[in-house]
């Protein structure tokens, strides 16, 4: 096969099957002509020396192909500021998440449960299925931008009284980043350090089945949560039905938290030897209640906020105001 | 970034818009890719190859340009010319080349006088 062929095989694995013939035909009629051309200048046939360097004013195949093709983004520069930041923000997240774990995990075990090498291993892991996840977001996010062109149709009406109903951008991405982490690890996509050492028996925490009968709630409630406050933050602006959506969900979680607390236990130890856990589970119970009730704190907040919120978007609503 | 590689960036810019005005009145009369590049190279505008042939077929897809495959010289050849769209497109297109190179010879004339 001639080094042109060879070439002209290399731009064609990088085309799609429907352009490959026509353009490969172009691109071989032009290049001969090239070849031709520089043949006539010396007066003789090129060597393959020749016919190489030639070819490399072309390019690489890749690149010649590319560019045939139309320009795509995974994750284009209009998202990419917000991606960087969500990005980092979740990192934090999981670094200050499995931080807590471990030293948890170090208190309860009296000499350290995990050494700093194992950490660092889990939390790289966690960081990189978590990366992995925002880019797949983002990515959709970008897909559904192109195709429904939702920064084209930005309306300038909503800088109208934009200070009174303006999202603010970093409750709105750790939100999202909690709501994501939370979500992952309730599907049981993300696993996050459960296991402890305690008085030298490796104990496994888990949920107890009481948590079993809100697993469709919350994975609803959540699952709505993220879509409006990815919605939020690409529109930056809330309306009376969004404020209105994020005080219902807020109210729907409140129940949910509310039967949670009052099961018992809220979670289950299994050890593979024989030991007395007992006071262990006590603190770990403990531990999660009062997670809980902080939980509820930051809702009963939330939904304070949003009601003052709606409120004010109410009164915009009214003429004269 | 170096200065040199800033300069690059900007040049490309600047010459990519052009390209397309250079290339739609050249193709008012017919040309393969190989013929057209030297022609315009010829004249002052030198395009890379990598440029010219994809930029071809994506004014043919907006209907700007026509083609068709015929033998010359023993070789099978991709002739272009402008369609009757591209020619619609190419008047405007060129009084507003004019104006932007007027104004801009203006303002480079006056400097920051």
């Amino acid at each position: 096969m001639s080094i042109l062929k060879t070439y002209l095989a290399e731009v064609a694995s990088f085309l799609p099957k429907h352009k490959r013939d026509d353009i490969l035909n172009e691109l071989e009629s032009s290049i001969q002509e090239q070849f031709d051309e520089r043949s006539g200048e010396l007066g003789r046939t090129l060597n393959q020396q020749e016919e190489l360097q030639q070819l490399k004013r072309w390019g690489h195949p890749m690149k010649v192909a590319g560019a045939y093709l139309p320009m795509q983004y995974l994750i284009g520069p209009s998202l990419l500021p917000l991606f960087w930041h969500v990005l980092k923000l979740a990192a934090a997240v999981v670094v200050a998440i499995h931080l807590t774990l471990w030293v948890i995990g170090a208190w309860i075990a009296g000499d350290g449960s995990l050494s700093l090498w194992d950490l660092a291993t889990q939390v790289l892991n966690t960081l990189l299925f978590v990366a992995a996840n925002v880019v797949v977001v983002f990515a959709l996010l970008e897909y559904s931008g192109q195709k429904l062109a939702w920064l084209e149709n930005w309306n300038p009406s909503s800088l109208l009284n934009r200070a009174r109903t303006t999202v603010n951008r970093s409750d709105m991405v750790s939100n999202l980043v909690t709501e994501g982490i939370f979500l992952l690890w309730w599907n049981g996509s993300l696993a996050l350090p459960a296991s402890f050492v305690y008085k030298g028996t490796e104990v496994v925490s888990a949920l107890s089945p009481a948590w079993q009968s809100v697993f469709w709630p919350v994975n609803c409630i959540l699952g709505l949560a993220f879509i409006l406050h990815l919605w939020l933050l690409i529109h930056s602006h809330w309306h009376l039905w969004t404020a209105c959506a994020d005080l219902f969900l807020n109210l729907a979680i409140l129940p949910v938290v509310l039967y949670i607390l009052g099961s018992d236990p809220l979670v289950e130890l299994h050890i593979s030897v024989a030991a007395n856990t007992e006071s262990f589970h006590l603190s770990i119970e403990q531990g999660v209640r009062y997670a809980l009730w902080f939980i509820l704190l930051v809702i009963l907040y939330d939904l304070y906020k949003q009601s003052r919120n709606i409120w004010q978007l109410r009164l915009q609503r009214v003429p004269g105001n | 970034m170096s200065e040199q590689e800033d300069f690059d960036k900007l040049r490309h810019e600047l010459r990519r818009g052009a390209i397309v005005l250079a290339v739609l009145a050249q193709l008012q009369g017919e040309h393969y890719g190989y013929s057209l590049r030297n022609t315009l190279r010829d004249r002052g505008i030198e395009i890379d190859e990598g440029t010219l042939y994809p930029l071809l077929r994506r004014l043919e897809k907006q209907g700007l340009l026509s083609s068709e495959w015929r033998e010359d010289a023993k070789r099978r050849k991709r002739y272009y010319q402008i369609s009757t769209a591209g020619s619609r497109v190419l008047l405007p297109l060129r009084d507003e080349w004019q104006k932007l190179n007027q104004g801009i010879q203006n303002i480079l004339d006056r400097g920051d006088a």
